[in-house]
């Protein structure tokens, strides 16, 4: 079955429309920010290479993340074959269950539980979610201020728009928010 | 839509834009002053205060970073390379 028209690949509006949720995706995993760069470059590239293999069966979003999720399992492999065997064996003590352990890992250091960040990868999940229904200039001015911590003053000269405008877009993206998340998390 | 209800619409656009300013705490002394007044009669604005505080802790509580905008342009222009050469080679 060709893929429907909605999950085409489109590599153009990758950037655009994913990265940030990759980027915070990888993020809460590997907690360094050139890593989490590195392991989305590597994410994008191996999906320009399979390209092909997509079947549109799930959705572009859905299909880069089971490529990422691979990525970062791989870096776990990585770091954890440098630390030298030794070490391996103190973390832990059931050499039978070599298999599970480094997944294992992945989800559960720090002591923060596999189960919290299950509910922070929906939040995250519904929040991008929600911002795609924005219009652009609003999602764009929202994240600014609400993400990135912008200064009202330095968005506005960015943007070149007055401070009341400014207002006016961050209320009606707040609503549109609010709206969207309320069902679920508000 | 009477008169009155479009005053009314207009005066909780004027409110809800300084419940926005509360969220970031760029209010002054005299908005938080007049909007919890405000409040204290409507009940539509007091509604949508409350979500828009719970809005505020859902999005901390994401802890959400994003890329700069050089990140971003990185990304583009190494997927951009990568696609020509791919092209390229197909032909």
């Amino acid at each position: 079955m060709p893929p429907s028209k909605e999950n085409q690949i489109k590599p153009e509006n990758w950037v655009d429309r994913y990265s940030d949720f990759l980027f915070n995706y990888t993020i809460t995993r590997v907690n360094n920010r050139e890593i989490a760069k590195d392991l989305i470059s590597e994410t994008f590239l191996a999906a320009l290479k399979s390209m092909k293999n997509f079947k549109g069966e799930a959705s572009e979003r859905t299909w880069l993340v089971s490529i990422l999720k691979r990525k970062i399992i791989d870096y776990y492999r990585r770091i954890n074959s440098k630390k030298g065997k030794a070490e391996v064996k103190i973390n832990y003590r059931n050499e039978g269950d070599d298999g599970d352990w480094l997944e294992q890992q992945v989800s559960n250091r720090d002591g923060v539980s596999a189960e919290d960040d299950l509910m922070n990868d929906e939040l995250r999940t519904t929040i991008f979610d929600c911002l795609a229904t924005l219009p652009e200039q609003q999602a764009k001015v929202f994240k600014m201020k609400t993400i990135d911590h912008y200064d009202t003053e330095a968005i506005c000269n960015e943007l070149n728009i007055s401070a009341s405008n400014l207002w006016v877009i961050i209320h009606r993206a707040r609503k549109k928010m609010a709206e969207c998340m309320q069902d679920k998390w508000l | 839509m009477s008169k009155r209800e479009d005053l009314q619409q207009s005066d909780c656009e004027k409110y809800g834009i300084f419940c926005e300013k509360c969220q970031y705490d760029e209010a002054s002394y005299w908005e938080r002053f007049k909007l919890k007044f405000h409040l204290l009669l409507c009940g539509g604005c007091r509604e949508y205060s409350k979500n828009n505080t719970h809005l505020s802790e859902a999005i901390r509580n994401a802890k959400l970073s994003n890329l700069t905008p050089e990140e971003q342009e990185n990304f583009k222009q190494m997927l951009q390379n990568n696609l020509v050469e791919i092209r390229v080679n197909e032909e």
